[in-house]
């Protein structure tokens, strides 16, 4: 599935947040978006789920506008969002969490499916669990697994590792950088670990306060680059 | 004998405690999920009581009326919900004005077709009279009647909320809608089947309460105080905070009514709720919600 934003301003409140930002993101690539933080990364994923939707500009899937759509017809045409902070719903179970995103896209939900177990084999003694009391790490695995489930065309991730321990980081990693091909999906993915990105993403962008200031194929992103609108 | 009649009026305090629970579940869910505090829902119950009245005119009684009432107010409820609260969710004042207007206007087109005399409902012949007690006071059978109702409320709510795709949708929407809604919920569709099946139980808790109570357009309004008192005590977060408000309140009031009297006994409970709230804002069984 193909993503197209075309200049899209996004507001909270009164704020101003996204100027003008317009990015395409081709079918099956991997699609890194750059920023410091308070760049406007996690508005722009927002504003394509739907949370926030822009007030001007337009939002593409292939050639279908959901510019105007809730969120929850977004993720029926295939949108799935791995949020910040992974947001798992922390009083109901681990396999009542993935229940939700399978009664989200109107599939059966009689059992876990064994595609969470295939990529998350540690999920499996967790399921009778409450969301609230695994760890920052599973939490994590269940936030990709919820999206995985419903078979996304178009998987957007936030910052997937942030905030967690590295040995757990690199196992993640591992199968952010599985999805694509095997699971045939195009993905967004903010992020801010440049060496995860190189590794994973085709293609980048880089916003910095709220504007689109670099973009190009993965091998141009360069360390003068990344020094001028990512580190300090 | 003064222990003894203690104990009988505990036993007394539980058809209260039911009632209470009766005409607050309705509200509560509503409140606790939609975040709609339905101030028509005092009059929602006295549509329920008519519909009763008329059941029991045309030669039913009240076990038909609790369908039916559920259907009549349910239907109002979806009719409600789509004229005006949906374009009003998230905005509590607006919320709280525009479901009071609804609450004058029910009022009047009730008067206007029923007129302003009392109706009276009668109790089902086999609910007639009643059973003695410990301390040999009577307990009429359809306290009891009350009781069971209440306790299979409480029952089917849970069942819903705990067992059903629509309850995992809803406590997901509650606990984070943003959320919910981009793993594919429709909330607005959650909110209108939970504003549906609230008013529903508060047309059930009108036909339960017709009979011990005379029908008039004004009847809902005590019970509608009595149901935000229960919700504040006990908190929305849960269902529990319902059963925790409605014994506490009901209870106390009993108890405390027969010690000193019906106006002390109200008073008391009236400073024990702002004590407690005092101290729990958010009620006994109140959480604080994510957004």
């Amino acid at each position: 599935m193909k993503l197209r934003v075309s200049s899209i301003d996004t507001f909270y409140g009164t704020s101003h947040i996204l100027h003008g930002v317009s990015l395409e993101v081709g079918e099956g690539e991997v699609f890194a978006v750059l920023g410091r933080n308070g760049a406007g990364k996690t508005t722009l994923l927002r504003s394509i789920t739907g949370i926030n939707p822009p007030r001007r500009g337009a939002i593409f899937l292939d050639e279908t506008d959901i510019t105007r759509l809730k969120p929850h017809e977004r993720t029926r045409l295939g949108v799935s969002y791995v949020p910040q902070g992974r947001e798992i719903i922390p009083d109901i179970t681990v396999a009542e969490n993935i229940f939700v995103a399978l009664i989200g896209k109107g599939r059966k939900h009689d059992k876990v499916p064994d595609l969470v177990f295939e990529y998350f084999p540690a999920l499996r003694p967790l399921l009778d669990k409450k969301g609230g009391v695994l760890s920052g790490g599973q939490q994590q695995q269940l936030a990709i697994a919820r999206a995985l489930v419903q078979e996304p065309q178009l998987l957007l991730m936030d910052e997937p590792t942030e905030g967690l321990q590295p040995s757990v980081v690199e196992e993640i990693d591992q199968i952010i950088n599985r999805i694509p091909r095997e699971r045939h999906c195009t993905v967004l993915l903010v992020e801010q670990n440049l060496d995860f990105v190189r590794y994973v993403a085709n293609r980048f962008a880089i916003l910095d306060t709220g504007r689109i200031v670099a973009k190009g194929n993965i091998k141009d992103l360069t360390e003068e680059l990344a020094h001028r609108y990512l580190v300090g | 004998m003064f222990t003894q009649s203690i104990i009988t009026q505990f036993f007394n305090g539980f058809s209260v405690v039911a009632i209470l629970i009766i005409a607050a579940v309705g509200l509560a869910i509503i409140f606790g999920v939609a975040g709609v505090i339905n101030m028509a829902h005092g009059e929602f119950m006295m549509i329920g009581a008519y519909v009763a009245a008329v059941v029991d005119k045309l030669g039913g009684n009240t076990l038909l009326a609790i369908p039916v009432s559920f259907a009549v107010v349910g239907a109002l409820g979806l009719l409600v919900e789509r004229s005006i609260i949906r374009w009003i969710y998230h905005r509590p004042l607006e919320t709280l004005l525009a479901t009071w207007g609804v609450g004058i206007i029910l009022q009047t087109i009730v008067k206007l077709i029923f007129g302003p005399e009392l109706y009276y409902v009668g109790t089902p012949k086999f609910l007639a009279g009643g059973f003695r007690l410990i301390g040999r006071l009577p307990f009429p059978w359809y306290r009891l009647f009350l009781i069971i109702v209440a306790a299979a409320l409480m029952a089917l709510v849970f069942y819903v909320i705990f067992h059903t795709d629509l309850g995992l949708q809803v406590r997901a929407v509650r606990r984070n809608r943003a959320i919910a809604s981009c793993l594919g919920i429709d909330t607005a569709r959650v909110d209108m089947t939970i504003f549906v099946f609230g008013s529903g139980l508060a047309g059930v808790a009108g036909a339960v309460l017709a009979p011990i109570k005379s029908v008039s357009t004004t009847m809902g309004f005590p019970y509608a105080v009595d149901s935000y008192m229960v919700l504040v005590l006990g908190g929305v977060g849960n269902l529990w905070g319902v059963v925790a408000g409605a014994s506490l309140i009901g209870e106390a009031e009993t108890i405390l009514s027969f010690v000193f009297n019906n106006v002390i006994g109200e008073l008391l409970v009236f400073l024990f709720i702002v004590i407690v709230i005092r101290i729990v804002p958010k009620g006994i069984f109140g959480y604080y919600e994510r957004r």
